[in-house]
């Protein structure tokens, strides 16, 4: 899919113009077109883009470094990170950047953390959106898709149009849940990722696992309003471009959560009654969900031998329960993962919980992974674990529905 | 005596130089070129950006004094420099030595090449780089901040600036100032 990437600024748009890996040269790069020096930011592009940074620990760079050409400056500031992520997300995904002509535009701001969550800050949303309205409302009116990311703010945007897409993100993670379906709906072929777009690290017990974000076709809308839960703007809390009609069976849900909110964006409504029914019943049917995965060390050892290869981890696996798994110890805790059975149907999408990331080894730490019937994936912790996580899973099954998985980890059972 | 005062020691050889160079080119008969003042080849050398004076860039390569003499007076303001690469040759070269630093030429899958500088540790501001190729043209260009220690730039034809730069640095005759 042909996506175009867009920077607000104060100063009025930047539109990603290109993104080129570069395999020689060893710094990334953010240029304009116009000049062939490189922006201030250049420097700080070259740390959120480098090898076992943010965005490598998050869904793996293929490059070392990158030349990223933008259509106007971006003089200051770090809310071009979560764009810019999103730029090298979509490349890896195997979709087209581009400026002319593209079927999905994507504007979003933020400045992201170590784990890529959106930082609460200044963003001066009202002067970024008023430089972009005509840009995004002509790009709607031409019949493409648009999403705006926004982090938090206490006002909706006005006057643009009600195709458009509005998301309020506190991560990155959320942000490409939301595009999942952006991506799905135009060309489910084209959306497909590339095989070559698996994330560059695996932990020391992973399977080779693809990063398949996409592979999920017909991902609904409804998972994009469950990621997000309720909305803080009752005039367009969960605003989303309405779906083409009868594309899945997300069709129905959007219909009923836009209907008190928005009515420019409601769905067509579906051509086919009786389909819809079916993949509504279909999608309640639950899928087979993963086992959860506790690795700890012999009593006779510790988990730096584990780690390190020197002795092997004992697997527990709690039971499951209605909503998650039991609670379960955190003491000598070396790795937590999810196993997913054979008789397991498809594939299904994780997002891993936001809380157990800051305790995953950097060598292990994704966002999200793709887990198949019959794969395990576990992730290496740190050694200071805090007395207690409660941790959420978020999975998407092949018909976009999404299922959450709570536990706790505590130290003291 | 201080730095400054070599400075000053050595633009004053300079001109005077460049004034025995110009009483003799006014001599000569029939001289299709006209003289070019000291204070204007100093301050060309001196200027804080990268313009070209189309007049003293014609002189300095149809001029093989006026070109030593120049090279005197960057070689008086550079913070390094590199009057030819370190095993010249007829081959082309893609890295050179300029001081403690380094300068490459390294080509991506795309096809456009990088000017990649590294700079030493401690370097202090560097914002231009000037190449002057043995016939004498040449080139100077605005870097732009380091990133990391590192400098680079595409060079990119479409840029007026960069075109000839990947064969000036490829020359191994080629003078490498930093500025």
């Amino acid at each position: 899919m042909r996506v175009s990437v867009i920077i607000p600024t104060t100063n009025g748009p930047a539109q990603l113009l290109r993104l080129a890996p570069l395999h020689n040269a060893p710094r990334s790069v953010m240029r304009t077109q116009d000049d062939y020096r490189p922006l201030p930011v250049s420097a700080a592009y070259q740390a959120f883009s480098t090898p076992g940074g943010p965005m490598d620990m998050a869904f793996g760079l293929k490059a070392s470094a990158f030349d990223l050409r933008l259509s106007a400056r971006v003089d200051s500031g770090r809310s071009w990170e979560l764009p810019v992520a999103l730029a090298h997300w979509l490349q890896a995904q195997g979709h087209e950047l581009c400026a002319e002509a593209p079927d999905l535009v994507v504007w979003a701001t933020g400045a992201l953390d170590l784990d890529m969550g959106v930082i609460a800050q200044e963003y001066h949303l009202p002067s970024k959106l008023s430089h972009s309205r005509d840009l995004l409302n002509a790009a709607a009116a031409e019949g493409q898709q648009v999403v705006v990311f926004l982090p938090g703010s206490n006002a909706p945007p006005a006057g643009l149009s009600g195709t458009i897409a509005l998301h309020k993100v506190t991560s990155f993670a959320q942000a490409i849940g939301a595009l999942h379906p952006c991506l799905a709906r135009v060309s489910p072929q084209a959306a497909a990722p590339e095989a070559s777009a698996s994330p560059t690290h695996h932990g020391r017990w992973h399977g080779r696992a693809s990063a398949a974000l996409l592979g999920v076709a017909g991902l609904a809308l409804t998972a994009v309003l469950a990621f997000f839960g309720p909305w803080d703007w009752p005039g367009w809390n969960g605003r989303v471009q309405a779906p083409a009609a009868s594309t899945g069976p997300a069709a129905p849900a959007a219909a009923n959560d836009t209907a008190e909110t928005d009515t420019e964006a409601r769905p067509e409504p579906s051509a086919d009654a009786d389909r819809a029914d079916e993949q509504d019943l279909a999608a309640n049917a639950k899928p087979v969900m993963p086992a959860l995965l506790l690795l700890r060390p012999d009593a006779e050892t510790s988990c730096i031998n584990v780690h390190f290869g020197g002795a092997e981890a004992q697997q527990e696996r709690p039971a499951a329960t209605e909503d998650g798994f039991e609670h379960a110890s955190l003491e000598r805790l070396c790795a937590v993962g999810l196993a997913l059975p054979e008789e397991a149907a498809a594939a299904l999408h994780v997002t891993l919980p936001e809380t157990l990331l800051p305790h995953v080894m950097p060598s292990d730490r994704i966002a999200e992974m793709t887990l198949a019937p019959g794969e395990e994936r576990v992730f290496a912790l740190t050694a200071q674990l805090p007395d207690r996580l409660d941790l959420r899973w978020l999975i998407t099954d092949e018909a976009g529905q999404i299922h959450a998985l709570e536990h706790s980890l505590r130290s003291h059972d | 005596m201080t730095g400054h005062d070599d400075l000053h020691l050595q633009a004053f050889h300079a001109l005077q130089a460049h004034r025995a160079a110009m009483q003799s080119a006014v001599a000569e008969a029939g001289s299709a070129t006209a003289p070019i003042p000291a204070s204007r080849m100093v301050a060309y050398a001196r200027r804080a950006d990268s313009t070209a004076d189309l007049a003293l860039e014609r002189a300095l390569r149809e001029r093989p004094g006026l070109r030593l003499l120049y090279a005197r007076v960057l070689s008086g303001i550079a913070v390094a420099a590199s009057p030819r690469a370190a095993a010249a040759s007829d081959a082309r070269v893609t890295q050179r030595r300029i001081g403690e630093h380094r300068l490459e030429v390294v080509p991506e899958a795309d096809g456009l090449s990088w000017l990649v500088l590294r700079l030493a540790d401690g370097a202090g501001a560097v914002t231009m780089l000037e190449l002057r190729g043995p016939d004498g043209t040449g080139r100077r260009i605005a870097l732009g901040a380091p990133i990391d220690g590192v400098i680079q730039l595409p060079l990119d034809e479409a840029f007026a600036d960069l075109a000839g730069v990947a064969q000036l640095i490829g020359n191994p005759g080629t003078e490498i100032y930093l500025l």
